[in-house]
């Protein structure tokens, strides 16, 4: 194995909620500076398995290693791997009793450990990469949920991660607000980050993703490149689903 | 992490991951919790003092030796990677070591401990009491809950016609017997009120303590209630054609109902708790019962049944009332960090 | 010109409603023609032997007057200044019942109730009472929340077992009354080996019974931030105790804050039942007084007392829980 190639590598990933298999055996790896789109119904399990990823859930059974590191070995410190992972919700999630700039400084201050004033600079340089370098002393409240997505997105960024995880970043998000979070991602995609992300942007996902993963009931039904799927896949399944999307 | 524009230079980083994904910190290592524990087991061979009443400085290793168990087990409680079956056995290990601590250094006389606590002839004796007392806690729940009802209703009604004069005196009302101490109203009524002429049994005192003061709640949560149901609602209604009546029976009272009986509920539980306050007036209740026969027969064994009476009684009432007001409450998340 | 269908019977109300009926101006005069001719003749004279029917007379009295005025101050339509003027007829009526039916003698009011005289040179006592009672809460308010929150704080580490015992904890503690917590520690555990002085037994049935109570309202604090803010602090690589003091804590506090205050008020009101366990606290001293001096004075006083530390207690308590009841409701 390749470790300055490969970020991600799932082998054989389980998850179970009680009596609900929710992953059947998901494997699959993604390489560094690749963007992979994941993408199936409802309830298939995406968010499960990016949620799996960072353990955010616990899998039940499986391997999964990050950057050449078994994260499920019992002497892991799941928080720092948590650090080389960013993460962004659909539901933005940013604290809602810190501003846009102390969002963004807490995790670099508090875990990283770096002064106020890095913190700060890291912050403002990364608001100034999503455009909202003047928002910086506003509550969430106060911000259009565009916005709010792009601050959680400089969150993320700020703890200087490998890998992003997104998790239909724009479902929430009217769609004049689309556009400016998707162009953040593509910036993001052009620079070289390794990317999981939900979504079903198909405009997005044709032009940034490398590959796309189509999760069914919890497995990997096709995994190939978005020109493969969207033009000549005869998978059933998959054929069905677009169908419904376009 | 040094470099603040890497993404790409990731092999440095990685090997740095790597170096440190390993690394446990050392409290968190297991080895530093056996040693931990061997210290403290120790500590308990050497340090503890002797069997008997603790002196001043003796008292102080025995404390000390307590919050180090704490520390011990906090650190294992903290830990997520620490197995269940570990935390299960430590909760159980502390509980086994206070009952030693206790047994040690107490001055209680074991060999009576039976007959002290547990003594079912005593319970047998008090028995008829008890029961007596127990009926006449009902008695007081019911009835305070049946006045409380009545006048709270009355209260939140004539609240809802929005009259200044009328709320002036119902808000003195509530705000009255919420700051009141049940326990000083009752003595009021029982003990001061017969220099005034008012002479009331003290059965009467208690209920009209328990009552007043619970009316205030009540009319509190059928205002609530119906101020819970939303002006929109009974425009809708109207726009409907509904008649005041028909508004009132399927548009307002099942939505008010639903935000009112939950801290109803509460509300009579709480106050059936309030009644064992009577038995500061003489009033022959369950917690009196229990402590007249406690000093009649010179034994503990009938008060700590009635503590345990109260438990079987409480816990379920308990219980439900906050199952109703969880099931109100519109989402239940479970917090997991 | 058009010629349209005249539809106004359609509109027309053929059935009166009987709420309509009985708000027109003659019903109303009537009913309290009737009300004032039940009171003058009706009604028992003060009197009378108190029987059950004298208890019922009065009752049917009062639910009529309810009636009456009820049935004014409901209607919308009826002036501002009638309403005004039946609400002061319904306290007046009341009062007057009052003044009439309690058997009272009024007289000795002054006597008994009010005889400042009787406690002149002895306020002092009262006031120490006070001050042990503020004590008394002061210490068992710090305690009761500090276990509350370490309570909540335990339960997100979602240990089963630790949980139970918890549960246990808080089940016991708000099932059992503070009066048998306290009379339990206080007559049964020096059986045990276990003798606490009063204060001290006060302080920890007060600390642990509403610690009890501060830990639901606590988790309910915490519980009410949503999950998405933990997944998102846990994501960025926040430890458990920095997600719990940067990202819950700061969040869970202005929905804990209204039903903390009203759990301490609460308290502070309970510190009354401490005079229980002899703790030498106001409701206590005045109750000495009371036996010393044959007088219920001090019992009006200690009453009074308590009154002017809690109803602005209360008030606050009432205003911040309207504060969050609309903000919930937004
Ligand atoms: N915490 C949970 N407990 C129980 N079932 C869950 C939980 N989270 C997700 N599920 C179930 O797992 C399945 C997959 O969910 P999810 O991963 O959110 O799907 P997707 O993101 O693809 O829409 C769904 O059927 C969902 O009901
Ligand atoms: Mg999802």
């Amino acid at each position: 194995m390749n470790d300055a190639e490969t970020m991600i590598e799932v082998v054989d990933l389980h998850k179970h909620f009680k009596d609900l298999h929710v992953l059947r055996g998901i494997s699959t790896t993604v390489k560094q500076s690749e963007v992979v789109a994941v993408m199936g119904p409802s309830g298939s399990g995406k968010s499960t398995f990016l949620r799996c990823l960072n353990r955010l859930e616990e899998p039940s059974s499986g391997h999964i290693y990050i950057e050449g590191v078994d994260i499920l070995a019992p002497y892991i410190d799941i928080n720092r791997v948590r650090t080389e992972i960013g993460m962004v919700f659909q539901s933005f999630n940013l604290f809602p009793h810190l501003t846009a700039i102390e969002n963004i400084k807490l995790a670099p201050m508090s875990v990283r450990k770096l002064s106020d004033k890095e913190a700060v600079d890291r912050g403002m340089a990364l608001l100034e990469k999503v455009d909202l370098a003047e928002k910086a002393d506003t509550y969430p409240e106060q911000l259009s949920g565009g916005q709010q997505q792009r601050v959680a997105i400089a969150r993320a960024l700020a703890m200087q991660p490998q890998i992003m995880f997104f998790d239909e970043p724009t479902s929430a998000l009217d769609p004049e607000m689309i556009g400016e979070v998707l162009d953040v991602m593509r910036n993001m995609a052009k620079e070289g980050m390794t990317m999981m992300v939900v979504s079903h942007e198909m405009g997005f996902i044709k032009e940034a993703a490398d590959r796309i993963l189509f999760l069914v009931d919890g497995e990997v039904v096709e995994d190939g490149t978005p020109d493969h799927i969207f033009n000549r896949t005869t998978h059933e399944r998959t054929l069905e689903f677009l169908s419904k999307i376009i | 992490m040094a470099d603040p524009a890497s993404n790409k230079n990731g092999t440095a980083r990685l090997a740095d991951l790597k170096a440190k994904a390993g690394y446990v910190p050392v409290i968190r290592r297991n080895g530093f919790v056996y040693a931990f524990l061997s210290l403290l087991v120790l500590y308990a061979i050497f340090l503890l003092p002797a069997k008997g009443s603790p002196e001043t400085l003796d008292l102080g290793r025995i404390i000390l030796f307590c919050l180090l168990l704490l520390v011990w087990a906090i650190l294992i409680f903290t830990d997520e990677l620490k197995p269940e079956k570990m935390k299960t056995v430590i909760v159980f290990t502390i509980f086994i070591i206070a009952a030693w601590l206790y047994y040690r250094y107490s001055t209680a006389r074991w060999g009576e401990m039976g007959f002290l606590f547990f003594n079912l002839e005593m319970i047998q004796k008090a028995w008829p009491t008890l029961v007596e007392g127990f009926w006449t806690t009902l008695l007081l729940a019911v009835c305070a809950a049946i006045m409380s009802t009545i006048i709270g209703l009355l209260l939140a009604i004539f609240r809802s016609f929005e009259n200044r004069v009328l709320n002036f005196f119902i808000i003195a009302y509530v705000d009255f017997f919420r700051a009141m101490p049940i326990i000083v109203l009752m003595m009021l009524i029982y003990y001061a009120l017969p220099f005034m002429g008012i002479r009331l049994s003290a059965i009467v005192s208690g209920i009209l303590a328990l009552g007043l003061n619970s009316s205030a709640y009540v009319s509190e949560i059928f205002r609530a209630g119906f101020l819970s149901v939303k002006k929109g609602q009974i425009e809708a209604a109207n726009a409907l054609g509904l008649n005041p009546i028909q508004t009132m029976r399927y548009v307002i009272l099942p939505q008010a109902f639903r935000v009112v009986i939950p801290p109803l509920v509460g509300n009579y539980v709480a106050s059936a708790k309030d009644t064992a306050l009577a038995s500061s007036i003489s009033i022959i209740e369950l917690l009196k019962a229990g402590l007249s026969q406690k000093s009649l027969l010179a034994n503990p064994s009938p008060l700590i049944f009635v503590t345990a009476l109260y438990l079987i009684m409480f816990v379920p009432l308990t219980r439900f009332s906050g199952y109703l007001e969880k099931r109100m409450k519109a989402s239940q998340r479970q917090v997991r960090l | 010109m058009s010629t349209r269908p005249d539809n106004t019977h359609k509109f027309v109300r053929t059935h009166p409603s009987w709420s309509v009926w009985l708000r027109r101006p003659p019903v109303v005069a009537l009913s309290f023609a009737l009300l004032a001719s039940y009171a003058v003749f009706l009604l028992p004279s003060a009197e009378t032997e108190s029987s059950l029917l004298f208890y019922l007379n009065i009752n049917l009295f009062i639910l009529y007057v309810l009636f009456c005025t009820g049935n004014v101050l409901a209607d919308g339509k009826k002036p501002e200044s009638l309403k005004m003027l039946v609400a002061l007829a319904l306290i007046a009526i009341m009062c007057w019942l009052f003044y009439r039916y309690s058997g009272a003698e009024w007289h000795r009011l002054r006597e008994f109730f009010f005889n400042w005289e009787k406690l002149q040179g002895k306020w002092w006592i009262l006031w120490q009472g006070l001050e042990v009672t503020l004590l008394l809460a002061f210490i068992s308010g710090i305690g009761s929340v500090l276990i509350g929150l370490l309570v909540a704080i335990l339960h997100t580490l979602h240990s089963p077992t630790l949980n139970f015992f918890l549960r246990v904890y808080i089940d016991v503690f708000r099932s059992i009354p503070m009066i048998v917590i306290m009379v339990f520690i206080f007559f049964a555990l020096p059986f045990m080996g276990i003798s606490l002085g009063s204060i001290v037994t006060t302080v920890l049935a007060l600390s642990l019974g509403y610690g009890a109570y501060a830990t639901e309202c606590f988790r309910a604090g915490i519980e009410s931030v949503h999950t998405g803010q933990l997944e998102a602090a846990r994501s960025l690589g926040l430890s458990r105790w920095k997600t719990i003091s940067k990202i819950i804590l700061p969040q869970a506090f202005p929905v804990v804050i209204p039903p903390l205050t009203g759990i301490l008020v609460a308290m502070l009101k309970d510190t009354a039942v401490a005079s229980i366990v002899a703790a030498p606290e106001l409701l206590k001293r005045a109750r000495e007084l009371y036996t010393s001096e044959t007088n219920p004075t001090p019992l009006v006083a200690a009453a009074l007392i308590y009154l002017m530390v809690l109803i602005p207690l209360v008030r606050v308590v009432n205003v911040l829980e309207n504060k969050l009841g609309k903000k919930r409701s937004r």
